[in-house]
C-alpha cells in the first residue's frame, strides 16, 4: 500500500510537471479566488473596527445657559446616566468649559481678548453624552427635550455620525458584495479550468492510462492521481496565499492603524489566532471543490 | 538460429521457473472456456454468433480468419476488455461474463496482452516499460528490481534495457511487449497479430519466442493472418468466418 501510495504521489508529481504552465495558470487561479475571500475578510475586520472606533466616538455636547446651577447640569447627567442607551455622561463645570475654551483658542488674540472684555465666564455648565450605538442618538436627543431640563438648555451640538456610519456600511457593503461576486467569478473559473487541466491531463496520459489498464492496474491506482493533482494545486494556492497575506497585512497593519488614533485594527492578532483554522478551512473547502471538479472530469473523460 | 540467437535461454529460462510451476500445480487456471458467446454492437452488428470454445491449459492456439471476422473481438472478450452480449466465457474456472469493473485488474494480472502496435511508453526505457505492469500493480522495488532483469533476459533483451522504444527494431520492440506481458507470469498469453508488423526474421523469432513460453506451460492464444506463421506452428487452429467458428483442428492449417 505504501509503496502504491508513493507511486501515486509521484504520477501526480509528473502530471503537475509536464503541464507545468497549465499547472501554473491553475494555481494562479485559485490564488486569486483566496486572496479575492481573504481581501473580504480583511474588509470585514477593517469595517467592523471603523464602526466600532467611530461609536466609541459618538457624543453630544449640551450646553447649559450661563448661570444655570451646576446642581441641575448634575441631575441631568444624572438622569441620562439612567438611560440604556447612554455609555457615559461627563459633566463639565463652567470654570471647566472656560478653561477648553481658553486652551482651545490659545494661538487667538482676539478671542482671548474679547473674552477679557467680558470681564466674566460666559459659560454654562455643559454635558458630554457618548450614546452606545449611532443608532441610539436620536433617542438621546428627545431624552433632552424633556421639559424638566428643555428651558436650561442652549444649545445641543452633535456630528451626525449616524450619517456617517451609514455612509461606511453603505460603500463597505457594495465593496463586499462587489468582492463577493468577484470571488464567486474567480471560484468558477478555477473550477472550470481545474476540469480542463484533468481534461487535458487525461488526454496526454490516454497512452499511459490505457496501458496501465492493460496491465493490471486498478481504478484507484489510475484515478487517484488525478484526485491528488487537485489537492496539490489548492494545497500549493493556500500556501501561497498564507505567505503572502500574513506579511502583507503585518506590514500594512500600522498604515491602518494611523486611521484609528494608533489604536490596533487587530488583523495580524485575528490571523494570529483563527489563521491556522482560516487556512485550513480555505484548503478543505478548495480541495473539496476540486475534487468535485476531478470527479465530473474523470467521469466525462476517463474511462476506466 | 533460435540458438544463435538466444544463446543462454534455457539456463536463463530457470529463472522463470519457479512462477511456471505454481502455474503447473494448478493446471485449471490456463483454461478458457466459451459457451455460446454472441457480441452484438448496436444497432446490430453482429461480431461474434454462438461462438463455444474450449481451449486446454498448455494449448497453443490459433484464431484465423479475415478482417472483421470477429477475431479481435474474441481476443478482447479473454481479458474483459469487451463484454459478450450472449453466453459465456470462463477464464480457468472464473466466470468473466459479468466480471465487476473492480476484478478486471486481477483478471488481467494473470493474462498477459500483447498488440501489434507494441503499446510501449516512448518516454520510458525497456527496463522501465516493463517495471510499469508490476509498479501499477503495486509491486515493490525489491521485486521489480529482481523480475523485470529476468524477464529480460528470457526474450534476449538483457543488453537493451536502458534503450528507449525508438532505439529497437520492430521485432525488439515486440520482444519488450512480451516481456511486459509476462512480469505478472500470467496462465495465458493473449497475442493479437503480434506479428502484424514484423518483417520474416522478427516474425520467426516472435513465434519461437511464444513456442518456447508455450513449453513452459502458459496458454497461448494467437490471433493472426498470417498463413506462413499457422502453417508453420502445426498447432490448434480455430478458423472464424462472419463471427461464426467455421474450422477448428487439432493441427490445422489456414483455410480461407
Amino acid at each position: 500500500m505504501l509503496t502504491s501510495t508513493y507511486r501515486v504521489l509521484k504520477f501526480a508529481g509528473q502530471n503537475i510537471w509536464r503541464n507545468f504552465w497549465l499547472s501554473l495558470i491553475t494555481v494562479s487561479m485559485l490564488v486569486l479566488t483566496l486572496f479575492s475571500i481573504n481581501l473580504l475578510l480583511i474588509l470585514n475586520l477593517v469595517t467592523d473596527r471603523a464602526t466600532e472606533f467611530i461609536e466609541q466616538r459618538i457624543e453630544v455636547s449640551v450646553y447649559f445657559k450661563a448661570g444655570t446651577p451646576q446642581a441641575r447640569a448634575t441631575g441631568a447627567a444624572g438622569y441620562l446616566r439612567g438611560l440604556s442607551q447612554v455609555r457615559d455622561v461627563e459633566v463639565v463645570t463652567p470654570e471647566e468649559a472656560l478653561q477648553r475654551f481658553r486652551v482651545r483658542h490659545a494661538t487667538d488674540e482676539a478671542i482671548l481678548r474679547s473674552l477679557e472684555e467680558i470681564g466674566r465666564n460666559p459659560f454654562g455648565p455643559a454635558l458630554i453624552v457618548r450614546a452606545r450605538t449611532a443608532a441610539d442618538f436620536s433617542f438621546v436627543l428627545d431624552a433632552l427635550d424633556n421639559p424638566q431640563f428643555k428651558n436650561d438648555i442652549r444649545e445641543k451640538d452633535f456630528t451626525n455620525y449616524e450619517q456617517i456610519i451609514q455612509r461606511i456600511r453603505q460603500t463597505t457593503d457594495r465593496v463586499r458584495w462587489f468582492g463577493l461576486g468577484i470571488s464567486l467569478i474567480f471560484l468558477v473559473i478555477a473550477t472550470m479550468i481545474i476540469f480542463n487541466t484533468v481534461r487535458i491531463g487525461i488526454f496526454i496520459h490516454r497512452e499511459e492510462i490505457g496501458i496501465m489498464k492493460l496491465v493490471g492496474a486498478t481504478d484507484w491506482f489510475v484515478r487517484m492521481p488525478f484526485i491528488l493533482e487537485a489537492i496539490i494545486y489548492s494545497l500549493a494556492a493556500t500556501a501561497i496565499v498564507a505567505a503572502v497575506i500574513l506579511p502583507a497585512i503585518a506590514g500594512l497593519e500600522p498604515k491602518i492603524n494611523a486611521f484609528f488614533d494608533g489604536a490596533s485594527v487587530g488583523i495580524v492578532e485575528y490571523f494570529r489566532k483563527e489563521g491556522l483554522l482560516l487556512f485550513t478551512i480555505q484548503f478543505l473547502a478548495l480541495a473539496l471543490l476540486n475534487i468535485v471538479s476531478t470527479r465530473m472530469a474523470m467521469r466525462k473523460y476517463l474511462r476506466v | 538460429m533460435t540458438t544463435k540467437l538466444y544463446p543462454h535461454l534455457p539456463r536463463l529460462c530457470c529463472l522463470f521457473v519457479s512462477g511456471i510451476i505454481y502455474m503447473n500445480l494448478l493446471p485449471d487456471k490456463g483454461m478458457i472456456h466459451l459457451k455460446n458467446v454472441s457480441k452484438i454492437y448496436e444497432p446490430n452488428v453482429a461480431a461474434l454468433r454462438d461462438v463455444s470454445l474450449h481451449i486446454k491449459p498448455g494449448e497453443f492456439v490459433s484464431i484465423v480468419g479475415q478482417s472483421g471476422t470477429g477475431k479481435t473481438t474474441l481476443a478482447k472478450m479473454l481479458f474483459a476488455e469487451e463484454r459478450p452480449s450472449h453466453g459465456h466465457v470462463t477464464i480457468g474456472g472464473w466466470d468473466i461474463t459479468k466480471i465487476r469493473p473492480s476484478d478486471v485488474p486481477f483478471l488481467r494480472r494473470q493474462i498477459g496482452v500483447v498488440f501489434q502496435d507494441f503499446k510501449l511508453l516512448p518516454r520510458k526505457t525497456v527496463f522501465e516499460n516493463v517495471a510499469f505492469a508490476l509498479e501499477v500493480s503495486g509491486v515493490g522495488l525489491r521485486r521489480i528490481r529482481e523480475v523485470v532483469p529476468q524477464v529480460l533476459k528470457i526474450v534476449n533483451l538483457d543488453d537493451r534495457a536502458h534503450r528507449f522504444p525508438r532505439q529497437l527494431s520492430g521485432g525488439e520492440q515486440q520482444r519488450v511487449v512480451i516481456a511486459r506481458a509476462l512480469v505478472h507470469r500470467p496462465k495465458i498469453l493473449v497475442a493479437d497479430e503480434p506479428t502484424g508488423n514484423l518483417d520474416t526474421i522478427n516474425t520467426h523469432q516472435i513465434i519461437e519466442l511464444l513456442k518456447k513460453i508455450n513449453e513452459f506451460g502458459t496458454t497461448i492464444v494467437l490471433v493472426t493472418h498470417n498463413r506462413e506463421v499457422v502453417n508453420a506452428l502445426h498447432r490448434r487452429v480455430v478458423v472464424l468466418d462472419g463471427g461464426h467458428v467455421v474450422s477448428d483442428e487439432e493441427e490445422g492449417h489456414y483455410k480461407i
